[in-house]
């Protein structure tokens, strides 16, 4: 067993690699960027509320609505996406509601069609993510932009592990809750301004905070130990734009990183006139806040 | 399992036994022979085998001096993409082909890499290349063959050889210990991420993984009576490689530590009577080790192996009748493997897998530990026989495979594990035959049956399977050789290669249980090579190889076929080298086209990782770029005095600059396509001194 090679080479051919200028937290057409469930984790067969961030810059005309469907195709292990490609095909999607919100009902079958519950005797369980977590697909359409997938988080029993240990995993495992985004601040030369208005063609530091309880501690099978332990969540927040530019699309802090709190830079446009911002928090298991802001950029 | 390990350890003990009996019949006179030399009846070479004298291949252009780098110069080897270590000989996966020194398999020919080669090339006598359709034995490969020789150590006094480049730092040291015996010992270590740091940013390892790389050997040669020498010889190679990028976007870093190594010991004894039969026996052990830790984001991915490695190779020749020999030989190989993975089933990536550069593998994961134990007990004979133009040597091979698994299913809790063990047999026939029509041209053709074990990587319960059984293969070529002049030579062979019960990861969306791969690929490979080849004249000497060829695989019977992801239609090399008294000039021309790729038709935003996802088109539809690349060496005897001898050498890579396409990637939304290029125009400075 050697190191993929496809991996090695990818590293090696690292420092030859093109350039793209890419900007990809600037916004400049609507699209679909967070996708907020309440609750964040539910069982399969449950009710849940499902609201998208339909960023939509100042330039264009009203926000399009999103169509939303379930995807009932599971994703064959050779595929490297999230989603199975047969969710990209029409027959494979049921229809879940219309709007930038909806209320629905998460399918009952989601355990077996994406999680560890096999249909039949002798399957191979779905592998979890990386937080032991398995995901209903929600596919979301919107007017001339490419489709988008919400992942919704289904919480599954634990059908690799003996009984004892799913029975130790079951009373410790808390479901996700959605993190809560505090206020976004800015600065200049590390002095606090108001957000609103703010000045043209300056490097503004922007910093958002969560509370410490929403970096979640929560329980996770290892499967490498066959024992259940405690991890945190990871906090990454993602940061849009409908004009200037962004030094990072998005930062955060790692499970082990204890600070609450997460900055960035946007370097105002030259021009005055009419900015969005868009900020989306994430914990590592599914869980999301985002927020929206209209500011303007002084003459 | 522990039974199971008896019976191999028992079957060890038959194959060692049938050694004793081997050598059991050498006579005890004591004459210094110390050259074993074969006589019979003249085999019917292997009818695409190519050898080359490790001499003259360190001279070629573009090996910096490494003989063993003039394979991939040869024909019915693939271009290999910069900065890596595959060898794909007739449309062969790197792993199908069986690599040697001196009959004793290596798991690595290059360096990770594939800079240098693993072992140093002044201890080497000669290459040798046979892409498919090798006699009987040889085997546990599908693919082909590249067999390197070590050299007789010279038989007086004490030598030296030091070379020094802006890659690497080697010394050997050879002595004559007493009129039977000889000793030498060599080493080798890698400069480059010194080199690089010197004239780039202290940081540069943060973008570009430097490979840092060590290899040993050592080997004593005693002679024993006449006709009958021992050697025993240690070989070592080691690699490791760091890249770290930190990100303040905790899912955008991105990490990757792995080092390998192997180390092999063997003994190899030689004999040869007076009635023209021989006799030679190489048991060997060894350690292989691999471990690798790759991180994207917040997923890990490690993997690791241990493996003890032991075999045994014995063959007896013997003239049977006037014209014809008999090789009657064992070939045992035995692997005893612990292994541990943790992470996404698709890291490794296997040949078939679809994905773009820089793409982030799945965040599924999984992870298992478990041993795995392959022996095979391989008995063979292969008669040559002369009959006036015509040689046939038919040969008859049998791999008997005992494959261990200590699970067949995934671990649950602490329940014990239920092993899986499984005995297989291969009958593998083997002809070769030659015509000779003239003095001049001779019509050839060979064809056999083929079978590998899987890897013990391939058997876990979680990742793999630990039910597959052997691969297998069958090779058929055939060709005509033409002497044009005494130097000048002419081949021209054809090949067709089918393959079936391959490895492959299982198409269904719910895979059975332990059956994330499955034994149901197929493949073939077809085409055509020519090699015109001229041996040292007046100072001069190279080669022009052209292979045309076409693989491809299918993953289930029902599956549709496709490209083999290391097709290469055409392969054009030229290699010249010519001496102007103490200057040496050479040229190498390369030419190959473009590896197929899957075109990328579209994408979708994945909300909860935050980043776009491709949409695949049909897969390996599109190919990179045509390669070609222009290489020259100089080099400068200079002569010492007292017998030492300096050689100044430079090599100029890519003389012309040529941006050669060696990957595809994308833009973060899939909208835009760019070509990330391969090696720009390097130079490679060297001396090499020897007394």
């Amino acid at each position: 067993m050697r190191l993929s090679t496809f991996t090695l080479n990818a590293v090696l051919l690292a420092g030859c690699q093109p350039r793209f200028d890419e900007n990809e937290g600037l916004v400049t057409t609507a699209r679909v960027l967070a996708v907020k469930s309440e609750p964040a984790e539910v069982k399969p067969g449950a009710s849940l509320a499902l609201t998208a961030l339909v960023a939509v810059p100042p330039s264009s005309a009203g926000a399009p609505r999103p169509t939303w469907c379930f995807c009932n195709a599971p994703k064959p292990p050779i595929e490297d996406n999230a989603v199975s490609s047969a969710c990209l095909d029409a027959t494979s999607l049921l229809p879940a509601g219309e709007g930038p919100s909806i209320e629905t009902q998460i399918p009952g079958n989601a355990c077996v069609l994406f999680g560890p519950n096999a249909a039949a005797s002798g399957l191979r369980p779905r592998d979890p993510d990386g937080t032991g977590g398995y995901f209903q697909p929600v596919r979301l359409d919107l007017r001339s932009a490419v489709p988008t997938f919400h992942l919704q988080r289904v919480s599954c029993p634990l059908a690799d592990a003996s009984s004892d240990i799913a029975t130790q995993f079951a009373a410790a495992y808390r479901p996700n809750q959605n993190p809560r985004l505090m206020p976004l601040v800015a600065a200049v030369d590390h002095q606090a301004i108001p957000l609103d208005p703010l000045p043209k063609g300056a490097r503004i530091q922007l910093q958002v905070s969560w509370s410490a309880d929403d970096a979640e501690s929560y329980a996770y099978f290892e499967r490498s130990t066959q024992s259940v332990i405690t991890r945190r969540e990871a906090m990454r927040v993602a940061w849009y734009a409908s004009s200037g530019k962004l030094d990072a699309e998005a930062t955060g802090r790692a499970e082990n990183d204890l600070e609450v709190t997460t900055d960035n830079v946007w370097t105002s446009p030259d021009s005055p006139g009419a900015v969005k911002f868009w900020v989306v928090l994430r914990d590592s298991r599914g869980g999301t806040d985002f927020a929206e802001y209209d500011v303007s950029v002084l003459p | 399992m522990r039974t199971l390990r008896g019976l191999s350890l028992a079957a060890f003990a038959i194959a060692t036994a049938f050694a004793g009996v081997t050598s059991a019949q050498v006579p005890t006179d004591l004459q210094p022979v110390p050259e074993v030399v074969v006589s019979g009846a003249r085999p019917a070479r292997d009818a695409s085998e190519l050898k080359l004298n490790a001499a003259q291949a360190r001279r070629a252009p573009g090996t910096q001096g490494d003989p063993a780098k003039v394979i991939e110069d040869l024909p019915g080897v693939t271009r290999a993409p910069f900065g890596s270590d595959q060898l794909v000989l007739w449309g062969a996966s790197p792993r199908e082909s069986h690599l040697s020194v001196d009959g004793v398999e290596i798991p690595q020919l290059f360096h990770g890499s594939g800079i240098r080669s693993t072992v140093n090339g002044a201890l080497l006598q000669s290459v040798t290349l046979t892409p498919g359709a090798y006699g009987a034995a040889f085997g546990r490969g599908i693919g082909g063959l590249v067999r390197l020789e070590t050299r007789d150590l010279p038989r007086d006094g004490t030598h030296v050889a030091l070379d020094l480049n802006t890659l690497d730092a080697s010394v050997l040291i050879s002595s004559t210990l007493s009129e039977r015996v000889r000793v030498a010992v060599a080493a080798r270590y890698g400069l480059l991420d010194r080199t690089l740091s010197a004239v780039s940013a202290p940081d540069v390892g943060a973008f570009f993984a430097v490979p840092r790389y060590r290899d040993y050997q050592a080997k004593a040669q005693v002679g024993l009576r006449s006709g009958e020498s021992l050697e025993v010889t240690v070989l070592g190679s080691g690699d490791d490689l760091t890249r770290f990028v930190g990100s303040s976007d905790p899912a955008r870093s991105e990490k990757l530590d792995t080092d390998s190594s192997f180390e092999r010991v063997y003994l190899r004894y030689r004999r040869r009577f007076d009635d023209g039969a021989s006799v030679e026996v190489v048991p060997w052990l060894g350690r292989d080790t691999n471990r690798s830790t790759v991180v994207f984001g917040s997923v890990p991915a490690d993997l690791g192996q241990r493996s003890l490695r032991f075999g045994l190779r014995a063959e007896h020749r013997s003239l049977v009748a006037e014209h014809a020999t008999l090789r009657l030989g064992m070939d045992f190989d035995g692997t005893d493997a612990d292994l541990s993975r943790a992470g996404s089933l698709l890291i490794p990536a296997r040949e078939g897998d679809v994905a773009v550069f820089g793409q982030p593998p799945g965040d599924d994961t999984n992870a298992d530990a478990w041993q795995a134990l392959a022996l095979d007990v391989a008995p063979y004979a292969t008669l040559d026989w002369d009959l006036g133009p015509f040689t046939l040597s038919p040969g008859l091979r049998c791999d008997g495979y005992l494959l261990e698994t200590s699970r067949k299913t995934p671990r649950v809790g602490q329940t014990p594990a239920i092993g899986q063990a499984a005995l297989d047999a291969e009958f593998e026939p083997r002809l070769a035959a030659r015509l000779r029509l003239s003095a001049r041209v001779a019509l050839f053709a060979a064809a056999g049956l083929y079978s590998q074990p899987p890897a013990p990587a391939d058997l876990s319960a979680v990742f793999g399977n630990p039910a597959l059984g052997p691969e297998s293969a069958t090779h058929v070529s055939f060709g005509e050789s033409v002497d044009i002049t005494s130097s000048l030579s002419a081949n021209v062979t054809g090949f067709y290669r089918s393959l079936a019960d391959l490895a492959v990861r299982a198409q269904l969306p719910t895979p059975k249980l332990a059956n994330a791969l499955t034994s149901t690929g197929q493949g073939r490979s077809y085409g055509a090579q020519i090699l015109l080849r001229q041996q040292p004249w007046h100072g001069f000497f190279g080669w022009l190889s052209y292979t045309i060829s076409r693989s491809e695989r299918r993953d289930s019977p029902d599956a549709s076929e496709r490209l083999f992801d290391y097709d290469e239609p055409h392969v054009l090399t030229i290699v010249t080298s010519q001496e102007f008294n103490d200057w040496t000039m050479g040229l190498r021309f390369r030419y190959a086209s473009g590896a197929p790729r899957t075109p990328v038709i579209g994408a979708f935003f994945d909300e909860r990782d935050d980043r776009y996802a491709p949409i695949f088109g049909e897969q390996n539809a599109q190919r990179l770029p045509s390669f070609w690349q222009v290489d020259v060496r100089f080099d400068r005897k200079f002569l010492l005095g007292q017998g030492a001898r300096l050689l100044m050498y430079l090599e100029l890579l890519n003389v012309t600059n040529r941006a050669n396409g060696e990957e595809y990637a994308y833009s973060r939304d899939f909208t835009r396509r760019g070509v990330i290029t391969g090696l720009p125009f390097v130079g490679v400075l060297g001396a090499r001194l020897e007394r």
